[in-house]
């Protein structure tokens, strides 16, 4: 009996694809405004070029399902989907499973970014921008200082202390900003309220611009992060091993850990503090399709996404009109759900 | 031409003859430091193809440094170290006609004193990822690298664990997975770093034993470390024993294992016992 390596089956897409569109469909369908799910198909597929299909439907819910929905589905899609695959492979890069997109001073320097621009009157399409800014200086100090001793050393490899470094140095950093960001809100108590608003996380002013804003990095990001997802079983030996493998595992652990903070900072810019979707897709996916990189990252792409965009729908129908930020939903909803899985399939998988 | 080639390399294997035995890994005068403190200074070592040397010395003497040198994942301050036809690292001058990490990773295979074993990683996964240094643009497997991999768990006589979990497997099992990793490189070298130290004294002999039969199967050349001055003296070819970071002694067992050098650098008393041209040693506290 030979057995089968590890790797991306077709059967685990298809799971991961069916529940992309399960969660699109109900994101799709599902709202305070009652709209009949085949109209809604027929809105969409109206909507495509060269086809023409009448829905029935007034313009006004037209527009809802075009305009409002759609976008917000795709770009919960996006957003959960690029969380959870950096998240993924923060975990794999530093071989530890409590790494999140975060790690780095990514959400530290978006908040800074993001409060100065409201602290400083900019317009809201400028708040994107902002954190996106804020987020890339985080990160980018961070890696200075966290490389800064690996220039000096004779070592081809330094054995561990280059990701102890950088994750100490991410730590620093973090608490700098976030220490810069809370002095901004002491001395500017009104804009408190609009700060914490963008702070939790939400998906609610989103439109096709935000999508459109989103996508290229999605692409990049994504491409990249496949493109070196195997290496993350590799490095998952060490950096001794890696290196005695014939690969550069700093090179490669800069390589992806710079794309995924990217992803993430796009992420946030976006939608604001999203927590607990990088921890907990990835995870999930390890315990139900095993533990190489080769099929997490990937999966935690298609699950994440699936995971926000049913959070969002929860998001905007709970309390209905109102919002409940979506940073809270995933932690609400996401804790009992790992706590689930984590119960049934824990053989086989312990860090 | 090609027949022309063919006969002259003949010729000149047929000419070397014993003395000019292809080198198979060798360092010249090789220096580390670190912080400030030299670890080894001006090393030495040629290795003839499929000879098994094993480096002895008291710890802190430089055995680990002297393989991670050989394995290029550290670059020496002085010296060159060759494997096959190239060489790897840089000297101070550096060097830019060295090899790739890839390039070198199919020319020498490293088992380290304490693999790290990724937790849920099966064993069929784990001896895959030997095959690294072969893969190409995203590390994409072909059914060629699955058939080496099956092969060598039969071989190994380790194909029943395939799909269990590494971290499953006891001690002896373990370390034959790790060294069915270490073969999946299908390198000629081997670099084992106390290859049998958290083995009891049965699993030490079976995985030792399985090492020289692999050796002598697939003519490998060996450089091992050890603190088993009884097992080094049975195993290997010859001996080159490290103290404070320099060659002290160098040679075939029953030369370098000698009652005097032994107190000298161990501060140990030993008897040496001989037995089928190995050695083993009896140790003696020197107060009974």
């Amino acid at each position: 009996m030979q057995q089968v390596p590890s790797g991306l089956s077709a059967k685990a897409v298809v799971v991961g694809l069916a529940a992309v569109a399960v969660a699109a469909g109900v994101g799709l369908f599902v709202g305070p405004i009652g709209i009949a799910p085949h109209r809604a198909m027929a809105v969409l597929l109206d909507s495509l070029p060269l086809i023409e299909v009448d829905s029935g439907l007034s313009r006004v819910h037209q527009v809802i399902i075009t305009d409002l929905r759609a976008p917000r589905v795709m770009l919960g899609l996006l957003v959960g989907g690029m969380l959870a695959m950096s998240g993924a492979t923060f975990q794999g890069a530093f071989r530890n499973p409590l790494a999140d997109p975060y790690l780095l001073g990514v959400a530290a320097g978006a908040g800074v970014g993001a409060t100065l621009a409201i602290v400083g009157g900019a317009s809201d399409a400028l708040l994107p921008l902002a954190a996106f800014g804020g987020a890339l200086v985080a990160v980018g100090c961070t890696f200075l200082l966290g490389s800064w001793q690996s220039f000096r050393s004779n070592f081809e490899v330094s054995f561990g202390q280059s990701a102890a470094t950088l994750i100490l140095a991410g730590v620093a950093v973090g608490s700098f900003f976030a220490a810069f960001q809370t002095y901004i809100q002491m001395r500017e108590v009104e804009s408190l309220r609009n700060i914490y608003s963008w702070l939790l996380g939400r998906l609610s002013t989103s439109g096709w611009d935000e999508v459109a804003l989103l996508a290229p990095y999605a692409l990049v990001c994504g491409v990249l992060l496949m493109a070196f997802r195997s290496h993350l079983d590799v490095l998952a030996l060490g950096e001794e091993e890696a290196a005695s493998l014939g690969l550069r595992p700093r090179r490669i652990r800069a390589i992806v850990l710079i794309t995924a903070s990217l992803a993430a900072a796009a992420a946030v810019a976006v939608s604001g503090l999203i927590g607990f979707v990088g921890l907990v897709v990835p995870h999930g996916v390890r315990l139900v399709f095993g533990v190489s990189n080769r099929v997490v990252v990937p999966l935690s792409f298609l699950f994440g996404g699936a995971f926000l965009a049913l959070a969002d729908v929860l998001a905007r129908t709970a309390v209905s009109p109102a919002e409940i930020p979506i940073g809270v939903v995933t932690a609400f909803v996401g804790a009992p759900f790992f706590l689930l899985i984590l119960r049934r399939h824990t053989a086989g998988y312990a860090y | 031409m090609a027949t022309v080639k063919t006969k002259k390399s003949e010729l000149d294997s047929a000419v070397s003859g014993r003395e000019k035995q292809k080198i198979s890994v060798s360092c010249e005068d090789v220096s580390v430091v670190f912080s400030s403190k030299p670890v080894l200074s001006d090393i030495s070592l040629r290795c003839v193809a499929g000879e098994w040397v094993s480096v002895i010395g008291p710890n802190g003497s430089g055995k680990t440094t002297l393989l991670r040198v050989l394995s290029g994942v550290i670059r020496p301050k002085h010296g060159r170290v060759h494997i096959g036809n190239g060489r790897i690292g840089a000297d101070v001058a550096g060097d830019s006609a060295t090899m790739s990490p890839r390039h070198r990773a199919r020319q020498v295979a490293v088992i380290t004193q304490h693999p790290i074993v990724p937790p849920g990683v099966k064993v069929f996964d784990y001896v895959l990822l030997g095959r690294v240094p072969h893969l190409g643009f995203g590390l994409r497997r072909s059914e060629d690298d699955y058939q080496i991999v099956w092969a060598l768990l039969q071989r190994l006589q380790a194909e029943q664990f395939g799909d269990a979990p590494l971290r499953e497997l006891s001690g002896g099992e373990r370390q034959r997975v790790v060294v069915a990793r270490a073969l999946a490189q299908e390198t000629p070298v081997l670099l084992l770093d106390e290859p049998t130290s958290a083995l009891d004294i049965g699993h030490q002999l079976e995985v030792l034993e399985l090492l020289d039969e692999l050796r002598k199967e697939r003519s490998l050349t060996i450089v091992s470390t050890t603190h088993d001055l009884t097992l080094a003296g049975q195993f290997a070819d010859r001996l080159l024993l490290l103290a404070d970071g320099k060659v002290v002694a160098e040679g075939r067992p029953a030369e370098v294992l000698t009652p005097s050098v032994i107190e000298q650098h161990y501060g140990a008393q030993v008897e040496i016992l001989t037995h089928n041209g190995g050695v083993a040693l009896s140790v003696r506290r020197s107060s009974l």
